[in-house]
């Protein structure tokens, strides 16, 4: 909860972007759940979502500043009402006079600071229209991206292993739109229609001995011509054999970073998140290890 | 509890408080109504008035938590008092809690007892630990008492007293709570 209040905090004033800049930061921001009475933390680094796209802005306007378009619970900046609109009322609560519930409902309203009122709004059926960054969500999921197919001499198996000071190629195997992009999806609901267009930016290879190589294109497939030259695009020379390591074997994965641009409800912005392969093992030794 | 410093001064002692904001008299609040009940305050010692900054910091944590107390028990919000003490992330997560409470039903009386320890000025921020003793406060979900009333993400129940780290920003030259971290694995 903490954590998403706080990308509406830095938007909310200048003082608070300061804040969040100098103040230092905390592995976790914990609070109760008075619904469920639960103490729930929220990681300061987003990370990895494992896939789950999260995040994503789009921005409104409030008072001269640009603040979130969604705000606590989900809710939706209404500029008429200078709120966020969230959550319909109790059912027992009676219309305003000259209005049927077939003509709206009371809806909770949070306020950014200063707040005036407390009090449900009768919001007229059809003026909350749905944050265009849930729809570019939803267009996201459609897509149905992939972490991509690890390329990787030397290959992973048994009874295969590369060498100590021998150039490793890594490379992204068979890309598609899915595990690279380019692709694109549309969503909509009611009037608003969003669309996305997802690009993996870069990938960032854990090679399991501590060392993470950032690369930013798909890397070179590796080809026998080459022999022992190094990768031209995304490689790495392991210093140590693998031997010590779990299974005796460098378990490397590839975490390709996606940026997505979406434009659409009158606003645009960018997701991002990152998707991670599983391990793969790699085993590393020594050529006079190797040829005992 | 935490032992106060002298960077408080005359105000350590005003700082342990017991804040009545919430009704004991077993009814339970609705939030649809206008309260009419004004919540009692135990008489605190008198306070000099704050000079330092982190005097000035300390008073209106204080008085946030009054306010927040108050909110709770009526699950409403009188934004003539949060305005001038709460911003940022807090003056929405505040009203996040009180949208949770009325929609499911929740309902806390008796008094927390707060006790506001040492400022720490950050420059651009000053954090303070509020040390919440909530020994006199019973949550209740549709009329029935939840125990506990918290529970901590090892699945222990939350203990009490429990440390909350608040911070406070200038927001147009007033200290003000701008967040909140709760301490869950910390004693006081």
């Amino acid at each position: 909860m903490l954590r998403r209040l706080l990308a509406l905090l830095a938007m909310l004033g200048a003082s608070f972007v300061v804040v969040v800049a100098v103040a230092p930061s905390a592995i976790a921001d914990c609070d109760v759940d008075e619904e469920t009475g639960e103490v729930v933390c929220e990681d300061e680094d987003d990370g990895n979502d494992g896939g789950t796209h999260t995040g994503g802005s789009s921005t409104c306007k409030y008072d001269g500043k640009e603040i979130p378009c969604t705000g606590p619970e989900g809710s939706v900046w209404s500029s008429k009402y200078g709120c966020w609109i969230g959550e319909r009322g109790p059912d027992d609560l009676v219309p305003p006079e000259g209005q049927t519930k077939e003509d709206g409902w009371w809806h909770v309203c949070y306020f950014p600071p200063p707040g005036s009122s407390w009090e449900y709004m009768w919001i007229l059926t059809g003026e909350v229209g749905i944050d265009p960054v849930v729809l570019a969500q939803r267009a996201i999921a459609s897509m149905n991206l992939d972490p991509i197919e690890i390329g990787i001499v030397p290959e992973s198996a048994a009874n295969r292993a590369g060498l100590v000071g021998l150039p490793v190629w890594m490379w992204v195997d068979q890309p598609t739109d899915v595990t690279f992009g380019p692709i694109s999806a549309s969503a909509s609901e009611g009037t608003v229609s969003v669309s996305a267009t997802a690009n993996v930016s870069s990938i960032v290879w854990d090679m399991g001995d501590g060392t993470k190589v950032n690369c930013t294109g798909k890397g070179t497939p590796y080809a026998d011509h080459y022999g022992k030259q190094a990768s031209p695009t995304c490689g790495h020379r392991y210093a140590k054999m693998s031997d010590d390591q779990p299974d005796g074997a460098y378990q490397v994965t590839a975490t390709s970073h996606w940026v997505v641009e979406w434009t659409g409800g009158g606003q645009s912005g960018t997701i991002e998140f990152d998707l991670t392969t599983e391990p793969l093992p790699i085993r590393i030794g020594e050529a006079q290890v190797l040829t005992q | 509890m935490r032992k106060h410093h002298s960077v408080l001064g005359g105000v350590a002692l005003a700082l342990s408080l017991t804040l009545t904001g919430c009704s004991d008299d077993g009814t339970e609040p609705d939030a649809t109504d206008t309260p009419t009940a004004t919540p009692s305050e135990t008489p605190t010692s008198a306070s000099p008035t704050p000079k330092t900054t982190e005097e000035k910091a300390a008073a209106q944590l204080q008085t946030y938590l009054e306010v927040r107390d108050v909110a709770y028990a009526k699950r409403t919000i009188d934004f003539k008092t949060l305005n001038p003490v709460a911003t940022g992330g807090e003056f929405l997560e505040l009203q996040e809690a009180v949208v949770d409470m009325t929609m499911a039903d929740v309902t806390k009386t008796g008094n927390y007892v707060h006790t506001i320890g040492e400022p720490r000025n950050r420059g651009n921020s000053i954090e303070i630990t509020d040390c919440e003793d909530r020994s006199g406060v019973t949550v209740k979900v549709k009329g029935k008492v939840r125990t506990p009333d918290y529970k901590a993400p090892d699945g222990n129940p939350l203990r009490n007293p429990a440390p909350v780290k608040y911070t406070l920003v200038k927001d147009k030259g007033t200290w003000k709570v701008s967040e909140s971290d709760l301490l869950w694995d910390q004693s006081c």
